[in-house]
């Protein structure tokens, strides 16, 4: 039995047995790490208020090579995110980001850049004031490139050009989209505006962190059905994420910009 | 293995359909059971049937009870003006235990979870909201779990119920009583802190 130490970010807990807990990490060093922590549901437990979920942690912990679970020895909290923790509208956007971690993610394989951007997206949330949705898309999006599954948007997959025009098609399968000029190529596609596109381009461009400005409603309803249609045909296993309709049902609480309040959002946005 | 018993079979694949209880576990418990003498096996399958036959939820406050309302809703020594919101029915009992709260409770089933999709739909929340319009309760305590999800929980109730004009208040958190200061982690002592009171 060796002893390891690691940082990482708390995505689930649960509770394990009569007094522990089971405590999910996406960890700098180990990527996805599942430990047991004993006696952690206790009220003098050693772990304390550590293991809440988004709390970014300095964990110590057994390894074995033979066992899945590793028990935790100590956790120390690095970072916190108060607000993410007390608000189900910024919660619902992080655990969005944790439930792809979760399932999608490959255990005991690190990346350190998918790392830094759960880090960005939850120091996002925890300061935003809007445009939360957009923050968790935006991570999404980069999800998607840092596992190769990159949708290309930089120009239409038929004439080349990086126009949009006014109404463009998402092609799935294709993992592109075709601009209004031209007859769509793939044989799954998803009709959508041309401003769809320009927010997704302008989405793959930036930070988590910096993508918290408002999408019109009917853009932002776009950009979630693309995103899941291109996730569910690309990443296996992605069609059993639960978290994507929870955040749609929270999307109009959040306060996403009606139909006609788009050009003030890509005025911000640009 | 499979035993030549189809009922010793049919034990053990019923007992392992229990969360937290595996083949093995199920055939150790089975052997007991035989070992057993017959009425202490009677008795047990007589609990587990009045269990789902007697067992139900309180129309009220969703706790687990035999009568309806159950017996704290029904009882008239209990303050109607305050109501003690909490997770579980499990979390009744625990505020019970204390002896130091008498009025009324009200179990919403569960904290808002994204990853599990529980959203304010899946938990009683709606009950709780038209309990609250007869205008009787002047107080709603939240008790739900200092985690995430019950932070969550406990903030979106305050945001829904502001309006109806009770007072809102959170149970405190913080340091267990008996321990000591120097171990307390960051997150605990800040909430500590957060809900200190006047000496």
């Amino acid at each position: 039995m060796a002893i390891e130490k690691a940082e990482g970010i708390v995505l689930r807990v649960r509770p394990q047995g009569e007094t522990s807990k089971l405590v999910h990490l996406y960890s700098l060093q180990r990527g996805r790490l599942a430990l047991i922590a004993k006696g952690a549901r206790l009220p003098k437990s050693k772990f304390g208020g550590a293991l809440d979920v988004c709390n970014r942690i300095a964990v110590v912990f057994y390894t074995k090579e033979t066992r899945e679970l590793n028990y935790l020895r100590e956790a120390e909290i690095l970072e916190r995110f108060p607000r993410v923790q007390a608000d189900i509208g910024r919660l619902a956007v992080a655990e969005q980001g944790f439930e792809i971690l979760l399932q999608l993610a490959m255990a005991g394989e690190p990346n350190a850049r998918l790392y830094q951007l759960v880090l960005d997206l939850l120091r996002g949330l925890n300061e935003a004031e809007s445009g939360l949705r957009n923050m968790g898309r935006s991570f999404l999006l980069h999800f998607l490139e840092s596992s190769g599954f990159r949708p290309n948007l930089d120009r239409c997959s038929v004439c080349g050009r990086s126009a949009v025009g006014d109404r463009a098609t998402f092609e799935i399968d294709r993992g592109s989209y075709v601009c209004a000029e031209c007859p769509p190529a793939g044989k799954v596609s998803f009709p959508a505006l041309g401003r769809t596109v320009e927010w997704a381009r302008w989405l793959q461009r930036v930070p988590p962190s910096k993508a918290g400005v408002p999408a019109p409603q009917i853009v932002g309803q776009e950009l979630d059905r693309w995103l899941w249609l291109h996730l569910s045909y690309h990443v296996e296993g992605a069609d059993k994420l639960v978290t994507f309709r929870y955040a749609g049902r929270l999307a109009l609480r959040e306060g996403e910009l009606p139909e006609n309040g788009d050009r003030n959002g890509k005025e911000a946005r640009d | 293995m499979r035993y030549a018993s189809p009922a010793i079979e049919r034990a053990i694949e019923r007992l392992s359909r229990l969360p937290g209880v595996g083949r093995k576990t199920a055939q150790r418990l089975v052997f007991h059971l035989l070992r057993s003498p017959q009425d202490e096996t009677e008795a047990l399958v007589q609990a587990l049937l009045e269990l789902k036959r007697k067992v139900r939820y309180c129309s009220v406050c969703f706790n687990l009870s035999e009568e309806d309302p159950c017996q704290i809703c029904a009882d008239p020594q209990r303050d109607r003006s305050t109501i003690c919101v909490v997770e579980q029915a499990n979390d009744v009992v625990a505020v019970e235990r204390t002896g130091q709260y008498r009025g009324l409770y009200h179990v919403l089933g569960g904290a808002l979870s994204p990853l599990d999709g529980i959203g304010p739909e899946q938990l009683r929340v709606a009950e709780l909201v038209r309990r609250l319009e007869g205008g009787t309760v002047r107080e709603v305590i939240v008790a739900t779990n200092p985690n995430a999800e019950g932070e969550a929980t406990a903030v979106y109730l305050a945001r829904l119920l502001k309006p109806l004009g009770v007072r809102l208040t959170r149970i405190a958190r913080g340091i267990p009583v008996g321990s000591d200061l120097e171990y307390a982690d960051e997150a605990t002592l800040a909430r500590a802190l957060e809900g200190r009171t006047d000496l």
